[in-house]
């Protein structure tokens, strides 16, 4: 469904990204997992065309994402920030209902499927949707980020560092009801981590980066029991990061 | 307090009509310089290069002194409300861009990623993400306009314009304090309007401002229809004239005079009537631009301009204290009539001489000029308005108080007009400046003319002797001109209607109507 190859990206000709290059199927998650500044948001920016990669090229059902039109690409994809990006002039309601709005559903489709959202995300209508996001609490923000991503129930997601700015018990809370929805179990997933649990229990393949390089992908078993190199062993024993 | 509200009520339709002309010149200078300065903000904000550029030039634009630029303006858009639209549209656009840009600038980084990131286009990312989120600091620009613009509409009197300026200048001219209060009140109370009336708009979402949006057509399109009729001649007077009976009060009901008015400053009345924008202005009669331009002075038959001579008045404390000062001020008594006068003028308006060398020439030919002695035996505080022909008798009275006397003089020239100098003279802020036994008789003095004042002498006499009685000020002897109000045309155009009088005008426009 998703095929990166030889994406390259360099900022001010230092690369960011260099030689990256990963397959996603259709239901497959794809966990990008490394430590900081080594490419990963980067990476994923160049999948929905946030950013253009200088090299190397993605494929989305085949077709290069370049002979799509930006905006068509992106509605396709939902994307989840680590700084949630709620719009702060619009309630929880309207937030949720931006990409069904910008596909032009009708009003009662988008209030039932916000609706439905909301209490799937364990928020409610009548308590939340006409609230603005500076009266939330981070974690009840980044559930709301979740439904916004979901909202025109796209078929692929990217998610960047989706837990990041939540406390551990939350975060493992949320990673565990989030695992359970099956609004998720239906997506292509790609997300971003730098947190070895989220990948380990989200993912079904990883690919572990380092200074802009992918050094090695594969399934949570493939990399525990092959690492390819110290590196790799070390920060799937979460020995070079501090979550 | 009665007084003035006697005023107002006397004052009403015009008070109406000036306000609502300078509701219209605000609120169309301002929704002019939303459609060009908001469009702007966000080009500059997308493409950093122009930022500076764009934002330098209108810097630049808004310091341009407002009468240099109504100046400007006159050759490309004559008088009236045009070029004062397009001149408070200027002076908007500073506050619009600047702040368009800021705001815009402003929107987390996050925010506009977010909005890119779930498919929306540019124009959706700018309508529905940055410029909600920039609008209170779009606004805040607005009301920074608006209320800059109530002030600066006031200059529209200066040219033909309208608005609350004509009560503030010519009640300054006038002297009369409940013709600027008449003005100044309603100007400061619609400043407070719009600012409030925008602090709300603030406060609204976006969805409101549909609603403000659709009011704010309305109202414009009501404001912009203005009252435009004009005969066959147009007439341009000052603030001042307008509301003198030696002035535009007398000419209707003496020579009966009925002729299209409109009210507008001496500094670009001249090139108003030059650039054939007016037809008949009211101007002084030294005025070195009758000669640059090649006007005639219409003959006031029926003596309603009483006479202008110009002497120094002093307060007497300094004569006394400075014997000296008194006969070194006579030297010039005398000495200019008023083709000379005209010529001096002409010489700094159109020649670009200052008034110092003016001054010195013209005493060097006299035999007056004496090399400056540098006294430290006391100074004496010289007072003018702010116009050439004061000026130069400044510099000529400096030339001969220093080099006749042990005094120094120190200048505080550009006292704006009657009103402000003879303040500051009783306050004994000034000296002395020089005057005219006009201004005297009807600015200061009030007093209704008679038939008697209008004879040169009679007139000097008798403000000499009330000045003194009631002020203890001194006026010194005549220097010999008469700067007199005089209505004027272009020479060639009054060749042509064969008008020479002021009551050959009239006659003229008669036939006109009928
Ligand atoms: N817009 C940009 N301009 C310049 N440099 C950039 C830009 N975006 C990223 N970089 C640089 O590219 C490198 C990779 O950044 P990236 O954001 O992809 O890292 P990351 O793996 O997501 O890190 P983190 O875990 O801290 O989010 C960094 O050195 C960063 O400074
Ligand atoms: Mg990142």
């Amino acid at each position: 469904m998703i095929e990166a190859s030889q994406l390259y990206k360099a900022f001010d000709g230092r690369p960011a990204v260099q030689g990256v290059s990963f397959t996603v199927p259709e239901g497959g998650r794809f966990m990008l997992l490394g430590t900081s500044g080594s490419g990963k948001t980067t990476t994923l920016r160049m999948l929905n065309r946030l950013l253009d990669p200088d090299n190397g090229q993605v494929l989305f059902h085949g077709k290069d994402t370049r002979s799509f039109r930006p905006e068509d690409l992106r509605r396709q994809m939902g994307y989840v920030m680590q700084q949630y990006g709620l719009f702060p002039h619009y309630t929880v309601a309207e937030n949720i209902a931006i990409v069904p709005k910008l596909l032009r559903w009708d009003t009662s489709r988008i209030r039932q499927r916000t609706e439905a959202l909301l209490q799937k995300l364990g928020l409610s209508w009548e308590a939340h949707a006409h609230q603005y996001p500076a009266q939330l609490s981070g974690g009840q923000q980044q559930r709301v980020g979740l439904a916004r991503a979901l909202a025109a129930d796209p078929p692929v997601l990217l998610m960047d560092e989706p837990f990041g700015a939540l406390d551990p018990v939350t975060r493992a809370r949320i990673r565990q009801e989030f695992n359970e929805l099956d609004e998720f179990k239906s997506k292509t997933v790609v997300m971003v981590t730098h947190d070895i649990r989220d990948a380990l229990e989200l993912g079904d393949r990883i690919g572990i980066m380092d200074k802009g390089r992918l050094i090695q992908t594969g399934t949570p078993e493939e990399l525990q029991q092959h690492p390819a190199n110290d590196f790799v062993a070390a920060f799937l024993h979460g020995k070079t990061d501090a979550p | 307090m009665n007084d003035f509200l006697q005023f107002l009520q006397s004052q009403s339709g015009k008070l109406v009509e000036q306000t609502l002309t300078h509701v219209h010149l605000t609120l169309l200078s301002v929704a002019l310089a939303i459609l060009a300065g908001v469009p702007l903000g966000i080009l500059i904000a997308r493409k950093q290069k122009l930022a500076g550029m764009i934002l330098g030039f209108a810097g630049i634009l808004q310091t341009i002194p407002s009468i240099a630029l109504l100046g400007f303006l006159i050759p490309l858009l004559g008088i009236g409300p045009k070029p004062a639209i397009f001149a408070l549209f200027l002076y908007a656009l500073l506050p619009i861009i600047r702040n368009t840009y800021t705001g815009i600038r402003g929107v987390d980084a996050t925010v506009r990623e977010a909005a890119v990131a779930m498919g929306m286009t540019h124009g959706q990312v700018l309508f529905k993400a940055e410029m909600p989120l920039a609008m209170p600091v779009i606004l805040a620009g607005i009301r920074t306009a608006a209320v800059i613009n109530v002030g600066v509409a006031t200059l529209a009197a200066y040219i033909a314009a309208g608005g609350l300026g004509e009560f503030i200048f010519g009640g300054i001219a006038l002297n009369n304090t409940n013709m600027i209060l008449a003005g100044a009140i309603p100007a400061a109370l619609l400043a407070i309007l719009f600012d409030f009336l925008l602090s709300r708009a603030q406060k609204l979402s976006m969805r409101h401002f549909r609603w403000a949006g659709a009011a704010a057509v309305i109202v414009f399109a009501l404001s912009a229809i203005t009252p435009a009729a004009k005969g066959k001649l147009l007439a341009g007077f000052t603030p001042e004239f307008m509301g003198r009976e030696d002035g535009w009060l007398g000419l209707k009901r003496i020579y009966h005079l009925r002729i299209p008015t409109v009210v507008i400053n001496d500094a670009v009345m001249y090139q108003a009537l030059h650039e054939e924008k007016l037809d008949v202005v009211s101007g002084y009669s030294t005025d070195g631009r009758i000669r640059a331009y090649n006007l005639i002075i219409l003959d006031d038959d029926q003596h309603i301009f009483p006479p202008y001579y110009a002497a120094p008045v002093v307060r007497k404390d300094a004569l006394e204290r400075f014997p000296e000062l008194g006969p070194a001020l006579d030297l010039l008594a005398g000495r200019i009539n008023d083709s000379v006068m005209t010529s001096l003028n002409y010489r700094v308006d159109f020649l670009h001489e200052s008034p110092a060398t003016v001054a010195s020439d013209f005493l060097g030919k006299q035999g007056l000029l004496k090399p400056q002695r540098h006294g430290k035996k006391g100074v004496v505080r010289m007072g003018s308005k702010i116009f050439t022909e004061q000026y130069i008798l400044c510099e000529m009275y400096k030339l001969l108080v220093e080099g006749n006397t042990e005094l120094s003089i120190s200048s505080k020239t550009g006292l704006g007009g009657t009103k402000i100098c003879f303040d500051a003279l009783t306050n004994d802020q000034i000296d002395f400046y020089p005057e005219y036994t006009g201004t005297g008789l009807l600015v200061i003095l009030q007093q209704p003319l008679t038939e008697n004042l209008r004879n040169k002498d009679s007139a000097y006499n008798f403000v000499r002797d009330q000045f003194e009685q009631q002020y203890g000020l001194q006026w010194m002897q005549p220097i010999g001109f008469n700067n007199a109000y005089a209505l004027m045309m272009r020479e060639a155009a009054a060749d042509q209607l064969g008008i020479r009088s002021i009551t050959s005008l009239t006659r003229y426009l008669n036939t006109q109507k009928n």
